[in-house]
């Protein structure tokens, strides 16, 4: 190529050089121009190809003595009409496509300067196609038209060029190489204002475009098998192949090659075509024709060949004929190098196979598609659907015609519905870029112009809470046949599984599953699951706290849905709508979860959230779908009146992390908001005192209630890094999951609300304002503070003396964990951490590993004596409300 | 306007104009404003003299003022790499 190139003499770069210049100002100034400008040209251009299809057909034929002139006539129509008939309503300048259920909008930006290498074999037609695929798409073209075909080439675009012109195109805008030589095209592939070559032709000058290193569209050379299978109808299909194989003495690539032909209709077949005038050679004859016609050296059919009449080629062999035959037919044993005419032949030669049974068929077909033939046309006679199935399974083509010619039935707009071209793509497999029949699409850069995403977001909760003091008894309510009760020792022990049993309907069998008081493990949900098949429960009422309501959540999970694979279900994911694993929804019974929590913390009684414990592998996971969540939930304070301090200590910092983290997060709205601001008052409220004045009736209604409001925001507006870092410290040191939660509570705020090393990627984030939205909690609960920096400290101030009165540990290091053993822990947590799906993408700031390292330091060496906020002694009101009126020391 | 710069006016066509400012360029009379307000889209023609304009420009050390011109003549500036060489006002 290099060596081509130098070849050029000064004068014949400047030449050159003149050319691309004309069209790069011709394609600057048509980025001007608008849809309507180029619509009103490409009419006009449509209309002057029709007008002169005649004489240009008559052109290329006198000066590349191939195919014939007729033909040519319907080339050039189907250049110009066809394809005006496909462009003319689409949109190529501008806005081209709109996608507002997307948010996206495609816009069109042309390519500019196109060099186009058009073949010998379809020159005008060609010529004419691509000029409308060029004005239409706003892009100056240069061709580099094959130089036996350069004067025809050069007519069809000088009738393209004086009508666009005269009707508004910029001059310039088509150019064509006079006298074209290989070192000019070389040296158009490699100009720096060349921006794409489109190729159209053999395979050296689809190679060359594609090795030149621009942007080529390159499409090339074919081998097409045609299956002519027994039920087809075989009058159809021979009178097809002869029109389609001698439509311009076979010069269109994608015309028919090798037909095989099922063993039962062969013969049959074969006298057809010998009726329409084909001519079937002997086995003499055809390895005549081989020897003559293919060059064993290269293993391509001769040019002198080349759309030539049947008649003369035979006369040139030497092969006796009827003066009238239009087709040489000449059946073939096998295909490849030993097969000479199996190899593409762009002459009306047809090469025919006997095959003893469909299987046989399809593997030359593969064959011969594989020999030179990939990415580009096959063609299947049938009636029968499944052997069409079948055939397009197998052949690589980017055109598989059923029941039509090869060339005519390729081109597309004709026999079918496919777009109308004059170059085939051929995918990978021919070597292109494209497999598709190249058209106006491939003429232009398609912007997308994609608008910020507003998410659809929800609000999902039971759509049955009950709360205050006897809440239990509208347990009556709801009819139950069998009904299992969950619960664990030490809770049947209080009673409190009677009180359930005493308020179900009369006449329910009720059945006491008392399972362990942790987090539970596969066993333990087998167990239960059992149960609930034993007695065929169509109640499971859930009695406890955290830990036991999440059994029952997943036991019932298990019970409704037995295919539920719970490893693969707690599959780590970004996004709950976009997940990969989806829960089941086909369910084999409905049994209502009826949730009753005896802790008022994990709110698990209303969220769509359970923690399994996975034994095996020391870690929790956490399962979450709206499906889990409980059908109802009784909040009734009489069974947390007995909560010893240390639970209520460490269950009412869970439900204030909940409050706090779901009001911080990405997917907060105005809706989990009013829970979680409102859960926050109560808590600093009320918590205090519970945990002082344990038999405070009030004071254990409201944080009862505090826990599932909480709840209720953080289902739908999820948790933070605080969670995940209390997930994975509190599994590794058996820490309870509130207390865990408490000791990073004041680091985590203090990072949260600091400007992120990363903001997380979430269209939900529209600012920074995390920092603000503490402040604003500071405000609600009247911690006073000027500034937001103020009003954040004295959040946490108030946090702090809040964990102090409920004699929570300072630090990780009072727990009696040791530097060392922690320094070994510190790089799991994180990295346990970091796939703990409660941040993810929720969190307001994208946690790093090295951070979450340093909130695990930072709770290890814990957290300062309040300097700035002094939370008073809260007033109960005697009304039951809770107004604020915390203050600033 | 700079100093020792003449305003040209342009029509719908900035040809006339473009040619004037050539002309002017090639005396050696200093710099040029082109007004482009009025026009709308450039032509090929006008694109060219736009080239030989900068590279007038380039040889005279002078400098040519394009002022009021669209951002589809603009970007037709820009395909042909000649927004480098002459300035733009509003």
């Amino acid at each position: 190529m290099a060596e081509n190139i130098a070849s050029l003499s000064e004068g014949r770069i400047a030449y050159l050089d003149g050319l691309v210049s004309q069209a790069r100002t011709a394609a600057a100034v048509f980025s001007q121009y608008t849809q309507e400008d180029v619509d009103r040209i490409v009419k006009r251009m449509a209309m002057a190809g029709m007008e002169n299809a005649q004489h240009l057909g008559r052109m290329a034929y006198e000066e590349t003595h191939l195919g014939v002139p007729e033909d040519k006539a319907i080339k050039n129509m189907v250049a110009t009409e066809f394809v005006y008939n496909y462009v003319r309503d689409k949109r190529t300048a501008g806005v081209i496509r709109e996608f507002p259920e997307h948010g996206v909008v495609e816009v069109a930006e042309p390519i500019g300067v196109i060099f186009s290498l058009t073949p010998i074999t379809n020159p005008t037609s060609t010529v004419l196609f691509k000029c409308i695929m060029a004005i239409k798409t706003r892009n100056a073209l240069i061709f580099g038209p094959h130089p036996m075909a350069a004067r025809c080439c050069q007519e069809a675009m000088r009738i393209m060029y004086e009508t666009a012109v005269k009707h508004g195109a910029p001059e310039g805008v088509f150019t064509c190489v006079e006298s074209p030589t290989l070192a000019d095209n070389a040296y158009l592939m490699h100009h720096k204002d060349v921006a794409m070559i489109d190729a159209t032709g053999g395979r050296g000058v689809v190679k060359a475009a594609y090795s030149s290193g621009k942007p080529a569209l390159g499409v090339g050379a074919g081998n097409t098998p045609v299956y002519l299978e027994k039920s087809a109808d075989l009058d159809m299909a021979v009178v097809d192949i002869i029109t389609s194989k001698t439509f311009d003495n076979g010069t269109i690539c994608a015309s028919e090659q090798t037909v095989v032909i099922d063993d039962e209709v062969y013969d049959r077949v074969l006298r057809k075509f010998a009726e329409l005038g084909a001519h079937v050679c002997n086995e003499q004859e055809a390895a005549l024709l081989g020897r003559m016609l293919v060059d064993p050296e290269k293993g391509m059919a001769r040019p002198m060949a080349t759309g030539q009449k049947a008649v003369d080629i035979a006369r040139v062999v030497g092969l006796t004929v009827q003066p009238n035959t239009k087709l040489l037919v000449a059946p073939i044993q096998g295909v490849g190098r030993d097969h000479p005419l199996s190899v593409e032949k762009l002459f009306p030669v047809l090469a025919v196979y006997r095959a003893k049974s469909m299987d046989e068929a399809l593997q030359v077909c593969v064959d011969v598609n594989h020999f030179g033939g990939l990415g580009h046309t096959a063609v299947v006679f049938s009636r029968n659907d499944e052997v069409i199935r079948k055939f397009g399974e197998l052949i690589n083509s980017g055109r598989i015609l059923v029941n039509s010619p090869g060339s005519i039935g390729a081109i597309g707009g004709v026999y079918n519905d496919m777009v109308p071209t004059f170059s085939f793509g051929c995918g990978t497999g021919g070597g292109n870029s494209t497999m598709d029949n190249v058209n106006v699409f491939h003429y232009l850069n398609v912007k997308r112009v994609a608008r910020r995403a507003q998410a659809p977001m929800w609000y999902r909760v039971p759509n049955q809470i009950y709360f205050n003091r006897n809440a239990v008894e509208h347990l009556r309510q709801f009819p139950s046949h069998s009904t299992v009760i969950v619960t664990n020792p030490a809770l049947e022990q209080f009673g409190h599984a009677e009180i359930v049993r005493r308020h179900l309907p009369e006449g329910t069998l009720v059945h006491v599953l008392a399972i362990p008081d942790a987090e539970p493990e596969a066993n333990v949900i087998l167990e239960g699951l059992e149960t609930l098949k034993l007695y065929k429960a169509d109640q499971i009422v859930a009695l406890g706290g955290g830990s036991v309501i999440d059994a029952a959540k997943i036991m019932k999970l298990k019970y409704e849905f037995p295919q539920a694979d719970l490893e693969e279900l707690g599959a780590p994911f970004l996004d709950i709508r976009k997940r990969i694993v989806q829960y089941p929804t086909e369910k084999t019974i409905h049994a209502r979860l009826i949730a009753i929590p005896t802790t008022s913390g994990t709110g698990s009684e209303v969220t769509p959230f359970a923690v399994l414990f996975d034994k095996e592998h020391g870690r929790k996971v956490t399962l979450a779908d709206y499906s889990l969540a409980p059908d109802v939930a009784i909040v009734d304070p009489q069974f947390v009146m007995s909560m010893p301090k240390g639970l209520t200590a460490d269950t009412g910092i869970d439900c204030l992390t909940h409050a706090l983290e779901a009001g911080v997060s990405v997917y907060a709205s105005p809706y989990t908001d009013a829970n979680a601001l409102q859960a926050l008052q109560m808590v600093f409220k009320y918590l205090p005192i519970a945990y002082e004045r344990p038999r405070d009736e009030e004071a254990r209604t409201m944080m009862h209630n505090a826990a599932c409001i909480a709840a209720l925001a953080f289902s739908n507006a999820s948790v933070g890094v605080n969670h995940a870092l209390a997930h994975a410290f509190g599994a590794r040191f058996r820490v309870a999951h509130g207390r865990a939660n408490a000791l990073l509570l004041p680091h985590v705020i203090r990072y949260n609300a600091a400007v992120p090393s990363k903001f997380m990627p979430s269209p939900h984030v529209r600012a920074f304002t995390v920092h603000k939205k503490y402040a604003m909690m500071a405000d609600l609960l009247g911690l006073g503070g000027e500034t937001t920096e103020e009003k954040i400290n004295n959040l946490i101030a108030a946090i702090e003396e809040l964990l102090d009165r409920l004699s929570i540990p300072r630090s990780i290091a009072e727990l009696g964990i040791s530097k060392e053993e922690f320094e070994r822990a510190v790089p799991d947590l994180v990295k346990i951490a970091f796939e703990d799906p409660s941040w993810r993408p929720t969190n307001p700031r994208m946690p790093l590993m090295n951070e979450l390292a340093d909130l695990l330091w930072a709770a290890y060496k814990g957290r300062d004596v309040p300097k700035v906020a002094h939370v008073p002694e809260p007033e109960v009101a005697k009304d039951g409300a809770y107004a604020s009126k915390f203050s600033v020391a | 306007m700079p100093a020792n710069s003449v305003l040209l006016e342009t029509d719908a066509h900035a040809a006339p104009a473009l040619q004037q400012a050539i002309e002017k360029l090639d005396r050696g009379d200093g710099g040029a404003v082109l007004d482009f307000s009025s026009i709308d889209r450039i032509d090929p023609s006008e694109l060219k003299l736009l080239e030989k304009l900068a590279g007038l420009a380039g040889d005279k050390s002078v400098k040519v003022v394009l002022r009021g011109v669209n951002v589809r003549i603009y970007k037709a500036l820009k395909l042909t790499n000649l927004t480098g060489r002459f300035s733009f006002e509003k």
